[in-house]
């Protein structure tokens, strides 16, 4: 099991960081997944179903840590890490990655899950506990806030090079 | 790709992984210390099924010889692939096969054949009919990693159903409804599935499939009708019909009074019957607030019926929006639609 959660290691911090925004929490919200992975891995009746089984599990932690700790962290102290790949400036840069960041957690996971990790609806529904209705309301508007956003972005870089 | 779904993928990507603090925390978690987990005689025995799965897991990757991936290439086909399940497990596909566009690609490796057969691009939704040639049981059904995508347009909702198919291996259709903004006359399709599995085994794979599919032009019957209850109006737009599929756009568009706090949600859906009594699922593919958007409310909708009687001659929608607010849901029933055939 410990060569199955090192391949998926990558995915599930990248969850965990989605929701904690900052390395030390969610190292914690790894370290308390990879337990309870550990303690109910028996409770896993398909195998085929281990890296979704796997990603509920974090999420459900995270939530747990969010709530447990009443966590409403600023913008401003966000561990935003570096971006590659992207081009503009730096700050052009740090605008565009915070979009997904800003976004309520119930967004940013949706989207996560379903463009990141490339899930269905149904199985993001299972892997939230909530109907499939509620996957795509929030997939709508997470998208739209988020194109929303990237306009406010785009709108400035505009306007900065005007000046 | 566009925009949004880019920066997802780039955020993702940048988030830096502390690759040797996780892999010191798994190895960590399974020495007798690890914080907070308690060994019991039952937990053992849960371990030992999970080094039983993990076995299974990746003892699923197995490559195929030579000679069984000739055997594959060998095996019988089912024929038109729309018609086998319009005949069998989905008669709303009953008439796909015929109005298909042939697309006959094929990708072969670790001894399983992806052939996509047929597709339907209607407009709004892409069906694709697909064969998996195999001689390995991977379970009752089959689930891929990774989705067709369409070039140039943000990815939306996809679903996937397939059976399993003796003689052959598996038969399925998937369903992909990306977000266009404009319908293109033609899509450009990828499909680059890393791994197939099912409940009993998986296999990666490297497998890429390319083809397009030119639109069904559509039939546009313009509705404009609206219909408005406690602050909910519904404005149904049009309907485009194709020989094959019956789609309905339609726009919730809510009083900002309604909106007070964040949390309140408001869902517009539909279910329909005919003059005939049938009863139809109104499923919504999805939908998207336009830049001119009175409220964060107000959203354009897309809805798929399939198999309608070919007898009926008028649709009559019954709308119902659902306002989610932190004190519980409300329902709001409004006046019925109807659209002839």
């Amino acid at each position: 099991m410990q060569l199955l959660l090192k391949e998926e290691k990558e995915k599930l911090y990248k969850m965990a960081f989605i929701y904690m925004k900052n390395e030390h929490d969610a190292l914690e919200v790894f370290q308390q997944t990879v337990l309870e992975v550990i303690e109910s891995i028996h409770q896993l009746r398909n195998p085929a179903y281990f890296s979704t089984w796997l990603t509920r599990i974090c999420i459900n932690v995270s939530l747990k840590e969010i709530r447990k700790n009443k966590k409403i962290v600023p913008m401003e102290s966000y561990s935003i890490p570096d971006v590659v790949e992207i081009s503009g400036t730096i700050e052009e840069r740090m605008d565009l990655t915070n979009v997904l960041y800003e976004l309520d957690e119930k967004y940013s996971s949706v989207l996560v899950l379903r463009f990141y990790h490339d899930l269905t609806v149904i199985q993001i529904a299972d892997i939230l506990g909530c109907p499939e209705g509620t996957v795509k309301t929030n997939l709508h508007r997470g998208l739209a806030l988020l194109k929303t956003k990237l306009k406010g972005v785009y709108m400035d870089e505009r306007r900065n090079e005007n000046y | 790709m566009k925009d949004e779904t880019k920066i997802i993928e780039d955020t993702m990507d940048s988030i830096p992984v502390p690759s040797e603090k996780l892999d010191s925390i798994i190895e960590n978690s399974f020495k007798s210390n690890a914080p907070s987990r308690k060994r019991t005689g039952k937990k053992l025995a849960g371990y030992v099924l999970a080094a039983t799965l993990a076995i299974s897991i990746l003892g699923g990757t197995i490559l195929l010889n030579p000679a069984m991936a000739n055997m594959i290439s060998q095996l019988p086909v089912i024929g038109n692939v729309f018609d086998y399940f319009g005949s069998t497990s989905k008669p709303a596909y009953k008439e796909f096969g015929q109005l298909a566009t042939d697309v006959g690609r094929t990708a072969e490796d670790k001894g399983v054949l992806i052939n996509i057969d047929q597709g339907v691009f209607d407009g709004t939704t892409i069906t694709l009919a697909v064969t998996v040639q195999t001689t390995k049981n991977y379970g009752s059904t089959l689930f891929f990693n990774g989705w067709p995508s369409v070039e140039g347009e943000s990815a939306g909702n996809a679903g996937a159903s397939f059976e399993k198919v003796k003689g052959l291996g598996y038969a399925g259709i998937i369903t992909i409804t990306p977000q266009f903004f404009d319908t293109p006359d033609e899509v450009d399709i990828n499909w680059v599935p890393e791994m197939l599995f099912g409940d009993k085994k998986e296999v990666k794979g490297d497998w890429k499939l390319n083809f397009s599919l030119p639109l069904i032009e559509p039939e546009v019957l313009t509705l404009n009708k609206q219909v408005e209850k406690d602050g909910v109006a519904i404005l149904f737009k049009e309907v485009r019909k194709t020989p094959l599929t019956f789609n309905i756009y339609y726009q919730q568009l809510v009083d900002p009074a309604l909106l007070e706090d964040d949390w309140t949600a408001v869902e517009a859906e539909l279910k329909a019957t005919d003059d005939l009594g049938n009863e139809y699922e109104v499923p919504y593919n999805g939908g998207f607030t336009d830049g001119g958007a009175r409220t964060r409310e107000d959203l354009q909708w897309s809805a798929t019926i399939h198999n309608i009687d070919p007898l009926a001659t008028k649709l009559i929608f019954h709308p119902f929006a659902t306002v989610s607010t932190p004190d519980g849901a409300k329902k709001i029933y409004f006046e019925d639609i109807e659209v002839e055939l």
